[in-house]
């Protein structure tokens, strides 16, 4: 059954906000008393909790890969998880591998990203064909993008030779800011 | 004490009270009922106000099971106020509650700094962390955020994961805070329709 209905509902970005303490702290009382006090906004700020918690947990399970950023990794890498990385820039030749207790294998790839809105990365094998395109990387002080790939996957893959394309997706079209090539060698246990 | 009907039905994520009824109207029937004849009006009460109670501990004190306990500890005082008549005003019922569960917490975070500072003289510092229980789907709630960009999916693990705010993912993203916030809301708005089932888009 749904909660009963509030007639001035908070909306549910000043929930996010007074749950992350992003409001000021003069409105936070009026925000409680009305939470309190009605059931609809309540149960919408235990949503927000309930997202928070839930995504905590993915973290803590180490189920976050793709585009990351040194905050990410530094709280991984202090919860004990293995983390190999490699660093490139734009052009750059990456001679990777992942080990037995490797549990991310991140890729640090520097170009000149700055005041790019939007960079898309691309995973292509040998042969040119498109194996992955991850959507508007977060790009870390206008000068790198993070990628994680799980140990596992890493590991089962063969030796062989890939690329990493980073683009700028723009009105215009599409250009390429940094190219990276990966020399893969196979996980022997 | 809590009257046993009190201890079912948790906050914890257990099935919800059925919904309708009127804090006002519940708190004035205790007030008026002689002792131990409103037992079903009390634990409407109950669960009607402890998530509330709960979320409000979770929020300050960062800690489920603590929260848990200041939900228990917040509705027994409430309704032995109820009980004994020492509630006034029981149409603001909800602004007593809140007004106690204010307190305990000042109380609960001033006990905690002086545990703190003694645990961080002669304790040393334990890297377990507390057990938690799942309250989503997580198979779900990742393939949900397989949904969205990587930059809206690196702010919402930032902010729950990495625990940091909108001006410290900002400077990391190079980001205005307000666009980490814009950002954020929108993820977690879509995340919720995603978990609800109604998100079925393309991802953005």
């Amino acid at each position: 059954m749904s909660p009963r209905r509030c007639e001035r509902p908070v909306p549910f970005e000043d929930l996010v906000d007074y749950w992350l303490d992003g409001r000021p702290p003069e409105e936070q009382p009026g925000i409680e008393e009305h939470l309190f006090g009605c059931e609809e906004c309540s149960a919408g700020l235990e949503t927000v909790a309930a997202l928070g918690e839930a995504v905590r947990l993915l973290g803590l399970e180490g189920r976050l890969l793709g585009g990351l950023g040194p905050s990410l990794l530094e709280r991984l890498e202090r919860e004990g998880r293995v983390i190999r990385r490699y660093r490139a820039a734009a052009a750059g030749h990456i001679h990777c591998t992942a080990g037995a207790d490797d549990d991310l294998v991140v890729l640090e790839l520097a170009a000149d990203l700055a005041d790019i809105e939007r960079v898309d990365l691309l995973h292509l094998a040998a042969d040119g064909t498109l194996l992955q395109r991850a959507r508007q990387l977060p790009v870390i002080g206008g000068r790198e993008v993070v990628w994680a790939s799980p140990g596992d996957l890493i590991r089962s893959l063969p030796t062989s030779i890939m690329f990493v394309r980073l683009m700028a997706v723009e009105p215009e079209g599409e250009r390429l800011v940094g190219e990276y090539i990966l020399h893969h060698t196979a996980y022997r246990p | 004490m809590l009257p046993s009907t009190l201890m079912t039905g948790s906050s914890n994520g257990g099935p919800r009270e059925p919904v309708g009824d009127d804090l006002a109207t519940l708190a004035r029937r205790i007030a008026a009922a002689p002792p131990g004849a409103a037992a079903d009006e009390e634990a409407r009460l109950f669960r009607a106000l402890a998530p509330r109670v709960r979320l409000y501990g979770l929020k300050y004190l960062r800690d489920r099971a603590r929260a848990d306990d200041l939900s228990q500890q917040v509705l027994l005082t409430t309704l032995e106020r109820l009980r004994s008549g020492g509630i006034h005003e029981p149409e603001r019922i909800a602004s007593f509650v809140l007004g106690t569960s204010r307190a305990m917490v000042i109380d609960l975070l001033r006990g905690e700094r002086r545990r703190r500072d003694l645990r961080e003289r002669f304790v040393p510092k334990s890297a377990a962390a507390e057990a938690p229980r799942e309250p989503l789907d997580l198979g779900r709630l990742a393939e949900c955020l397989t949904r969205l960009s990587e930059r809206a999916r690196a702010v919402v693990t930032m902010t729950f994961y990495a625990e940091r705010d909108a001006a410290e993912i900002a400077e990391e993203l190079t980001l205005s805070p307000g666009n980490v916030r814009v950002t954020r809301h929108r993820a977690l708005a879509r995340l919720r329709l995603c978990m609800e089932g109604a998100d079925e888009e393309a991802p953005s």
